[in-house]
């Protein structure tokens, strides 16, 4: 499974008279099978949008999105998102969340899709907790279902915005990990696509980190591997060398973008 | 499966003007509480109904000044006693002219039903239909904003000549009375669907059917239920008035006829009544949205 954009473009008219505001600019990018990539940037400099161009759920103003060889012309189950503010329908339990999501995705395969369902509810620790309503569990729990969700669909590629963001640290951690053996399990979805703001979770979990700047000239920066063998462990990561080493340019190039917005 | 954007309607202003549904409270006491907490909730208590009756008191000294300037009117011991006449057979039945006020008020009640009923039926489809389609609601929107300002007692002539039956003209009425509320909060329920709700349906490629099931339709029951209740209040006030026209039975024919008769007694115990039985007809609907937002099924 590999993706490709070309010279994404976007642009959003401004609100009553404020100018056209470019937010990318020819992104070029390619995600290879297998490959776990995380974008970062700082607020604002266009993340979201290009995970959502991905997604299919913001049309791009020029160049494609191209799955295998074939352009990507609206949403669909493969290529699952795990939104930022979890996104759970209110009124459906946890189970349900995932089961209906997985049973729109495949219609056909209806004994296949509650498998899915249990499987990977199971997998993120939530099976006792199936009949429960997002509003009844934590955040850390409700976005557990919705990583569940994602895989329960089983997408070709899987796209997250920030969606550890608004958790505590000690929950970040340990989703950080279910995310990471979720990927590495049997399960069919090898691509990652990860919209972050935490220079620890990019390393951590990332192959590669794409750098994005913002105006002028949004687009992509810079594309660093992270030369560390997985299984990473958090606690040893910080002494390898080549953790720094990606440390340091990622804050310099941060550091850098943040004074070409003043 | 692309539902407008939102719709600017809404009869929200005459929904924000209802007393807003209270938040549960929880009914059981707390086990340990202070023993001073029970006492002042108890006084509490006390207080809040002596100024309940404190108003009804202004309300009753008021009419008392009234009926003294104004000998037609009963004074309230009067129209006590006509009430406690009234419902001491209220459901007597000797002819047309004489049946007790609870059959009539029975009567009304029965083609409020039918005509809420009815208008639920066509309502509730047809608001989620022009909520969730762009088109739809361009087509239907001219439609409801020249027929919804129009007084619904101007369909009974219409009524009578479809439907040549003085009875049926009234359940029309209601059924006219009760459509606007439920399909305009029906349709601004629906047409409000959160982005991320959306684009969950986008992204896992909801069905039609999926999508109106597990998205549209748990969004849009509380706003529905706001126009449900907000149509039964209406009715309620519009059976009174058609009633007046349709003539024979029911609450309104009953004020009418006393009126006609000279017995303005039976008028205000009728309109006690009919506040009493609104009343109810509307707690109904509150208690609807509260289990609804406690986490029910309605
Ligand atoms: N729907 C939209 N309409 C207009 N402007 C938008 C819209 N979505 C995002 N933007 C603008 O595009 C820029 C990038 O937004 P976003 O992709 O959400 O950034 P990030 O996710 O990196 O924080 C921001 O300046 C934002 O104000
Ligand atoms: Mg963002």
């Amino acid at each position: 499974m590999t993706l490709q954009l070309r010279t994404i473009t976007k642009r959003f008219d401004g609100r009553r008279g404020a100018p056209t505001q470019e937010v990318l600019r020819d992104v070029e990018l390619t995600v290879g099978s297998g490959e776990f990539v995380s974008l970062i940037g700082h607020s604002g400099c266009g993340k979201s949008t290009l995970l959502n161009v991905v997604a299919g759920l913001l049309e791009p103003d020029g160049g494609a999105v191209v799955l295998d060889g074939e352009m990507v012309d609206g949403p669909g189950p493969d290529r699952a998102v795990v939104f930022q503010n979890y996104s759970l329908l209110p009124r459906l339990s946890l189970l349900a969340n995932v089961r209906e999501a997985a049973r729109a995705a495949h219609p056909q395969r209806r004994r296949r899709n509650d498998e899915l369902a249990e499987r990977y509810l199971t997998a993120v620790g939530l099976w006792e907790h199936r009949d429960k309503r997002p509003h009844e569990v934590s955040g850390g729990m409700q976005q557990r279902t919705a990583v569940a969700r994602a895989f329960a669909v089983e997408p070709r590629i899987l796209l997250l915005d920030e969606p550890f963001g608004a958790l505590d640290a000690l929950t970040r951690a340990r989703l950080q990990l279910e995310l990471l053996e979720l990927w590495q399990s049997e399960s069919s979805t090898e691509t990652v696509l990860m919209v972050t703001h935490g220079i620890e979770e990019a390393i951590y979990l990332a192959d590669r980190i794409v750098v994005m700047g913002g105006p002028p000239g949004p687009s992509i920066v810079e594309e660093i591997p992270v030369p560390l063998a997985r299984p990473r462990n958090r606690a040893e990561l910080i002494d390898e060398p080549g953790y720094h080493h990606v440390y340091d340019q990622l804050m310099q190039l941060l550091a850098a973008e943040d004074v070409s917005f003043n | 499966m692309t539902p407008p954007q939102t719709a600017s309607l809404v009869d929200r202003q005459a929904a924000d003007q209802l007393p807003a549904p209270p938040v549960l409270a929880p009914v059981a006491p707390a086990p340990e509480r202070a023993p001073g907490r029970s006492a002042r909730r108890a006084r509490e208590l006390v207080t809040s109904a002596l100024f309940s009756l404190l108003g009804m008191a202004c309300l009753v000294a008021l009419w008392t000044v009234v009926a003294w300037r104004s000998p037609d009117l009963p004074t309230p011991i009067e129209a006590w006693q006509s009430f406690t006449d009234l419902v001491s057979s209220p459901f007597h039945d000797s002819g047309p002219n004489d049946r007790g006020i609870g059959l009539q008020l029975l009567t009304s009640i029965g083609r409020v039903f039918r005509g809420f009923g009815l208008a639920v039926l066509v309502g509730v489809p047809f608001g989620l239909f022009i909520g969730t389609s762009k088109r739809a609601w361009q087509a239907a929107n001219p439609v409801i904003q020249l027929l919804r300002p129009v007084s619904p007692l101007a369909w009974f002539p219409i009524g009578l000549v479809v439907l040549k039956d003085s009875p049926q003209a009234a359940v029309f009425v209601i059924f006219i009375t009760a459509l606007w509320p439920i399909v305009i909060n029906t349709a601004a329920g629906a047409s409000s669907i959160p982005a991320d709700q959306r684009n969950v349906a986008r992204v896992f490629q909801f069905g039609r059917l999926a999508y109106v099931r597990h998205v549209v339709v748990p969004h849009t029951v509380p706003s529905t239920i706001t126009g449900l209740r907000l149509s039964m209040g209406v009715a309620w006030m519009v059976i009174v008035a058609v009633e007046m026209l349709s003539g024979g039975s029911g609450i309104g024919f009953f004020v009418w006829d006393s009126y006609n008769g000279g017995n303005l007694g039976n008028v205000i115990s009728a309109i006690v009544l009919i506040g009493l039985v609104g009343v109810v007809l509307d707690s109904v609907f509150v208690r609807l949205d509260r289990r609804y937002a406690a986490g029910g099924s309605v």
